[in-house]
């Protein structure tokens, strides 16, 4: 991940841009890619770029789960919403996680760097009840093996 | 047949002559999201070094996996005569054996083989012969799957890729047959909302504007249903030859595909095939040297449920918030930037070539009377089995419960839950007797929806699985109609209010208002939010009447959090002990020698009946058990960073009996 949020790197990465041709998400992604999520300064270049008011882009931006705006802590525990995961004590596996770190969903923890997001089903249900470390998929999930998982997560195992 | 067809069909059938008939034996790792979560990147670094270090003839290479899901890791090994074996389940301690297989050394068949993909080997039989197979009829979406490499453009125009679309621009067929041919063949929108797509098209074709758009909805949002998904991974360029088909049909220029943003892998191949398409001049201008002009990109989206539906599709793709808004203007008048535009469903695309190629009574060897064809169906849930399988219409669910291997974990089959969470729910009394028939669903106030079957076992309990659905409908809603986002906040803190222990007999009147108000929103994301919740109420009116009234749930797995009590049955297991220290509130304790669960502090987890069954029990005994206070979720999860901690102030925190924000480690839960 790239640390040099500065507006030449961004104008950079937007180059190929135009305004007026469905380019907003992918000047959205760009940037989240590159540095791991939407700063306020990046979110005044896209604007420029793509002749959008900040308001715009903005709006757009915190529309959609995917886009964060502040850095992403070191790990990310996404667990998953579909249904074959609720059936087999997902929510179970969720609470658990929650309760271990003490947090909510899509709440950023620092010690440790840590968030439990809610992810969406992708099909591998035959993983299910399954969660994401940092975009692994962890399957086949009991609550007690999940527990376990984020008790090391929490004391930096 | 063009020219430049020709050749590249020759160039395409020497290279796919060499792969399916390889000089060394080569092994085929299936990759595809399933196989990824599976753990298939270990393995092709394991066997790669094995190759490697013992200095082996053995070529390596990728493919799709062959729709077997629950077998994944799969592998195939294709030998020099052109001989190709499917293997599932595969670990690393299969490794020696199965270049062992490769190299012709072994001499009898390894367990985890599947089947024969192509050629005969007489200790072996068909793929198709295996069980989970057995219902279908003949693969026609799926037909690549297994026989090409996915990210090789040659593969696909060898096994006919593009002829179809070579043959129309070559003989000069109009748009009108094109789309009479569509008609014809019966193909009815995939998405769900299955509308004649030959009809469809001629909304768009009539509409005379310069720019005119195609949009292919690849935003597969509905947990449970992944069809899109296996086309993308497994076969991208039958898409891209679809809608280039469409194009020529609508007289339209530019297209775009919205991938969602879950589908990496998908993107990936998309990409690819794009990229490989515009190289060969079967995109851009000129497509394949005819007066045809077609662009196509890809947008990914940024995970919103509701741009499934088409024109919060078109608003995300042109720079806004995906919002849905109200039709008319369809958007075949007023579509991306405002311009005519068509909006088709993966699956709808994917099927154009082979009706173009083969023919409209062809393609209607399969389905029923009222709609034709074959459909892929993503199967999950409480079953031994889960996966994908591409039935005719008309597939009795029955049947496809049994070559799924039934229900898992020796509980009964209770309810279907088919196409999403806005589709339906349906009790096993009618589930079993309907066929894969849209109009079947209809009559009983459900919907089929996009192609996602979950089966769902009595483990659950059906009041506590409505909460989880209008929560995810309420959290996806785009906010615009009051109806749907007030909506849903209601029938989600009824349903809350009643898991809690708190159900009273004017909620049934509650609900019916709920639902009643739903329907008077704009898109069909509100539209068709109550359907689950007023199947439940119709259908499963004892379990309904049990959770509220008598405070009594039936679920194990999913079930009413306030009507549960965990009891300790027998004090002298030692498997205590470790729920003692599994639970991760510090609800059980052991005082005097004797272990107690706190019932208060119990956030019903389930940890501690997992690793001691015999021991603890749960009981669901007419009495209501006061659970840890939850902070409601009311804003979504990146909305609320952006708002100060101070100002979020939700119902339940300001009443007396809940704890406050932060004083424990659980008072911060929510209960989604």
């Amino acid at each position: 991940m790239n640390n040099n949020y500065n507006k030449d790197s961004i104008l950079k990465l937007l180059d190929p841009l135009t305004p007026d041709n469905a380019d907003l998400l992918e000047a959205l992604h760009l940037i989240q890619e590159n540095f791991g999520y939407l700063s306020k300064e990046a979110l005044e270049i896209v604007g420029e770029k793509l002749s959008l008011s900040v308001a715009h882009v903005y709006g757009s931006a915190t529309y959609y789960a995917d886009f964060r705006f502040e850095p992403p802590p070191e790990t990310i525990i996404g667990w998953c919403s579909g249904p074959a995961c609720l059936l087999k004590n997902g929510i179970g596996i969720r609470d658990a996680m929650l309760a271990v770190f003490g947090t909510e969903l899509g709440q950023q923890l620092d010690n440790p760097s840590v968030e439990i997001s809610m992810a969406q089903c992708n099909g591998t249900c035959e993983q299910s009840p399954q969660i994401w470390i940092n975009e692994k998929v962890v399957g086949k999930l009991s609550v007690s093996k999940a527990i376990t998982i984020a008790r090391d997560i929490k004391e930096g195992k | 047949m063009s020219q430049s067809y020709f050749s590249l069909k020759a160039t395409a059938d020497a290279q796919y002559t060499l792969w399916s008939h390889p000089d060394n034996p080569r092994i085929d790792f299936a990759y595809d999201t399933s196989s990824i979560a599976a753990g298939i990147d270990d393995l092709v670094d394991e066997f790669k070094a094995v190759i490697k270090n013992e200095n082996l003839h053995i070529d390596t290479g990728m493919i799709a996996g062959y729709g077997l899901q629950w077998a994944n890791p799969l592998i195939q090994i294709t030998s020099s005569d052109g001989t190709t074996v499917l293997y599932g389940n595969v670990t690393k301690s299969d490794i020696s054996d199965l270049i062992k297989e490769a190299q012709g050394l072994n001499r009898n068949p390894l367990d985890i083989t599947l089947g024969m993909l192509h050629g005969q080997r007489n200790d072996l039989v068909t793929i198709e012969k295996h069980p989970y197979l057995q219902l279908e009829k003949e693969r026609r979406l799926l037909r690549n799957l297994g026989f090409i490499d996915p990210a090789n453009i040659d593969h696909y125009i060898a096994r006919d890729g593009y002829l179809a679309l070579s043959d129309i621009l070559e003989r000069g067929i109009t748009d009108e047959e094109i789309r009479k041919e569509i008609t014809d063949s019966g193909l009815a929108g995939r998405g769900g909302a299955f509308f004649p797509t030959g009809i469809k098209w001629g909304f768009l074709s009539s509409a005379d504007k310069e720019n005119k758009y195609l949009v292919c909805n690849a935003d597969e949002g509905d947990p449970g249903s992944w069809v899109n998904r296996i086309i993308m991974e497994s076969d991208p360029h039958t898409i891209i030859e679809g809608m280039i088909i469409a194009a020529s049909a609508t007289y339209s220029n530019i297209g775009y595909i919205y991938i969602r943003s879950e589908y990496p892998l998908a993107i990936k191949l998309m990409q690819k095939a794009i990229d490989d398409a515009y190289a060969k001049g079967i995109l851009g201008n000129a497509v394949l040297e005819s007066k045809l002009n077609f662009d196509l990109r890809i947008i990914k989206g940024a995970g919103a449920y509701v741009c499934g539906e088409e024109t919060g599709l078109i608003a995300s793709i042109q720079d806004s918030r995906g919002m849905p808004r109200i039709k008319p203007p369809f958007p075949a008048n007023s579509g991306v930037f405002f311009e005519p535009t068509n909006v088709n469903n993966v699956e709808s695309f994917a099927s154009i070539p082979m009706i173009i190629r083969n023919g409209s009574s062809w393609y209607k060897e399969y389905g029923v009377d009222s709609i034709s064809g074959t459909k892929l169906f993503s199967i999950s849930g409480d079953i031994k089995y889960a996966g994908i399988m591409e039935l005719p219409w008309g597939t009795k669910i029955k049947d496809v419960l049994k070559v799924v291997g039934g229900i898992s974990n020796s509980s009964s089959f209770k309810a279907l839950q088919a196409g999403g969470p806005l589709a339906g729910y349906l009790p096993s009394s009618i589930a079993e007797n309907l066929e894969l028939v849209p109009e079947q669903f209809k009559e009983h106030n459900a919907l089929i929806g996009s192609g996602g079957l979950v089966f769902v076992s009595d483990n659950t309990c059906s009041i506590q699985l409505n909460l989880l659905f209008s929560q995810f409908v309420e959290d996806e809603s785009c906010g615009r109609c009051t109806t749907c986002h007030g909506g849903n906040q209601r029938m989600t803190e009824v349903f809350k209010r009643i898991s809690k222990g708190g159900g009273r007999k004017e909620d049934m009147r509650n609900l019916d208002i709920i639902a009643n108000t739903l329907l008077y929103s704009n898109c069909v994301h509100g539209q068709a939010s109550p359907t689950i919740m007023k199947n439940t109420v119709d259908l499963f009116a004892d379990e309904y009447n049990n959770c509220t009234i008598n405070k009594v749930c039936s679920g194990s797995t999913c079930a009413c959090p306030g009507l549960i009590k965990l009891m300790i049955v027998d004090q002298f297991n030692p498997k205590l002990n470790d729920a003692l220290q599994i639970c991760p509130v510090g609800a059980i304790k052991k005082i005097n020698g004797k272990f107690d669960i706190n019932m208060q502090d119990c956030i019903r987890c389930g940890a501690c009946t997992e690793l001691a069954p015999d021991a603890i029990k749960q009981i669901s005994d007419g009495n209501v058990y006061e659970t840890p206070s939850f902070i409601p979720r009311l804003f979504s999860e990146n909305f609320k960073n952006l708002i100060p901690e101070t100002s979020l102030i939700t119902p339940e925190s300001i009443t007396t009996n809940t704890k406050i924000r932060g004083e424990k480690s659980l008072s911060g839960m929510q209960n989604l």
